[in-house]
């Protein structure tokens, strides 16, 4: 869990989630609480990204103080 | 009346802000700059945004989205979230050395880790280049927010005028204390404005789901992925990620920001909430430019980008939309108050003090520091007067100009990296790739739809590669 390319490999996960989500949805044909559906699924994806960075800074970035 | 007592209220408040309690005599440069990294968690994540979110957030991503839909969002949203990750690579490491061994710039610590005093005058020469039209720009922007809001009864030059002689003041003795204090305001007012914004309007217009309902019938492609005309390619999407990754820490005024943290975990703790505000901040302005098609359908250009005080002077009555406009008022302020102060540290302590006068103690390279604040007040003022239509263009590159120089300040600070002469030829050549690509060669449209910066980044980072054959470690 404490190597750098674990959460490299995570970061890169995510950000092309956030592509394949944003470039490859149809917002034409579904929408939730009156947002096309890709907008929600970014969302998502945004917490997602969240979630990994704020596990990184917690397990990977140690402060020395 | 109403509206001056607004401004007029929101200076003298602000200065108020400003220099209540301060009475700490300023002894030397990591006061003036730094608060004496004094800095914790919630006041130094405040100061950050604040200083990050310039008047382009109040006013320009309204404009942006109004043109391009909700692409924009997910572009910024992400983009700035993901320049978290950066915070990491260079923040962390930054703030150690600087407490180690009490750097104040970016450029002094770049120069002294490599061992190259030639590197700190490039790095504060290129930052000070790509700076000052910027602030240029923010003072331009302030002057018609002024001029706006008073509906032109105080012309644009004095507009601009009167909000640099109120930032001087309040930098001129206490620097960045007075700028961090007024900064957590800053950040609580216009985040607070922004989403009161969004609320009256999208309640006059009907409430959310029915505004949404009718654009999605009359405006369908402001809701798809890659935006109006498929502004948003993948490729360009995903430089535009590598842009914010790169330049966020390399602005001068965010790097000092590294340095101001009194633990690092107060500085982990800030850049874990830079993932999480920014993209429920931007939902706010993004919202508001697209909701302006009801009202305002069809502008174009730079009309759009008038789009925010346009709907708060239709839907809300004069006083209100005049204060939730002060937004913007605190967004230009927080940016550029802190913009002077790190232009200035550049200038006396990287670049006057080293040049002309290497023997001056801490007391006169403040003072140096202070008349250059003055100096480039007077500038900002200059080129707010004469608006250059050069100004606007090499402001555009500020953005491009710092990323180039990013994988120089990785490889020091993150990969021990020792190499001067590699350093200096890869950020000249970096910036020569910049200039080539954005002008001769035309803007990302011919290059497989990605940023200039991309291709200056790349050849950055080859030269420093190369480096590692030719020149030796120190």
């Amino acid at each position: 869990m404490k190597k750098p390319i674990f959460w490299l490999l995570a970061f890169t996960l995510v950000l092309i989630l956030a592509v394949v989500v944003i470039f490859t949805s149809d917002s034409a044909t579904s929408s939730i609480w009156g947002l096309p559906a890709w907008l929600i699924y970014f969302f998502g994806t945004e917490v997602l990204f969240c979630i990994v960075y704020y596990l990184f800074t917690r397990i990977f970035w140690t402060t020395e103080e | 009346m109403l509206i001056y007592l607004i401004l007029f209220g929101y200076l003298g408040l602000a200065l108020l802000l400003s220099r209540l309690n301060i009475r700490k005599k300023i002894e030397d440069s990591a006061q003036y700059y730094l608060t004496n990294r004094s800095l914790r968690g919630i006041t130094l994540f405040f100061t950050l945004v604040a200083t990050n979110f310039s008047a382009f957030f109040f006013i320009g991503f309204a404009g942006e989205a109004y043109r391009v839909g909700y692409s924009y969002y997910s572009m910024m949203a992400f983009g700035t979230s993901f320049a978290a990750v950066s915070f990491y690579l260079i923040g962390s490491p930054a703030w150690r050395l600087s407490k180690d061994k009490g750097y104040i710039t970016p450029s002094e610590m770049l120069g002294d880790v490599m061992g190259s005093k030639m590197l700190t005058r490039l790095t504060a020469i290129l930052m000070i280049v790509f700076m000052v039209p910027f602030v240029g720009i923010q003072i331009i922007g302030a002057g018609l927010i002024v001029s706006g809001l008073t509906q032109g009864a105080i012309p644009y030059f004095w507009g601009s005028t009167i909000l640099i002689v109120f930032i001087l003041i309040y930098i001129w003795r206490s620097g960045m204390y007075s700028v961090a204090r007024l900064d957590v305001a800053n950040g609580l007012i216009l985040m607070t404005l922004i989403a009161l914004a969004f609320v009256f309007v999208s309640r006059s217009l009907g409430g959310w789901s029915n505004i949404h309902g009718q654009l999605m019938l009359s405006n369908p492609e402001l809701f798809t992925p890659q935006g109006v005309n498929n502004n948003y390619s993948p490729s360009l999407w995903l430089s535009f990620m590598v842009l914010w990754l790169t330049c966020l820490p390399m602005f001068p005024q965010i790097f000092l920001r590294f340095l101001m943290a009194k633990r690092e975990r107060d500085f982990r703790y800030t850049s874990f909430l830079y993932t999480v505000v920014p993209p429920l901040l931007f939902i706010f302005p993004v919202a508001l430019g697209i909701m302006g098609h009801l009202t305002f359908p069809g502008l174009e250009g730079k009309a759009a980008d008038q789009i925010i005080p346009r709907l708060l002077t239709t839907h809300l009555p004069g006083g209100l939309g005049a204060l939730i406009l002060t937004g913007a008022l605190a967004a230009f302020v927080s940016t550029t108050d802190s913009t002077l102060l790190a232009l200035s540290s550049l200038i006396a302590r990287d670049l006057y003090k080293p040049i002309v006068k290497p023997s001056m103690n801490e007391q006169d390279t403040l003072l140096v520091g202070r008349i250059s604040i003055l100096v480039l007040c007077l500038i900002s003022l200059v080129i707010a007067f004469f608006q250059p239509a050069s100004i606007f263009q090499i402001a555009a590159l500020t953005f491009s100009g710092l990323s180039s120089i990013f994988p120089v300040f990785l490889a020091a600070l993150r990969f021990n990296y020792r190499r001067p002469v590699s350093a200096i030829l890869a950020m000249i050549l970096g910036e020569v790739t910049l200039v080539l690509f954005t002008t001769v060669w035309g803007g990302y449209a011919g290059l497989w739809e990605i940023l200039p910066m991309v291709p200056a980044v790349v050849v950055t980072t080859l030269i420093l590669v190369a480096g590692r054959f030719i020149e030796k470690n120190r």
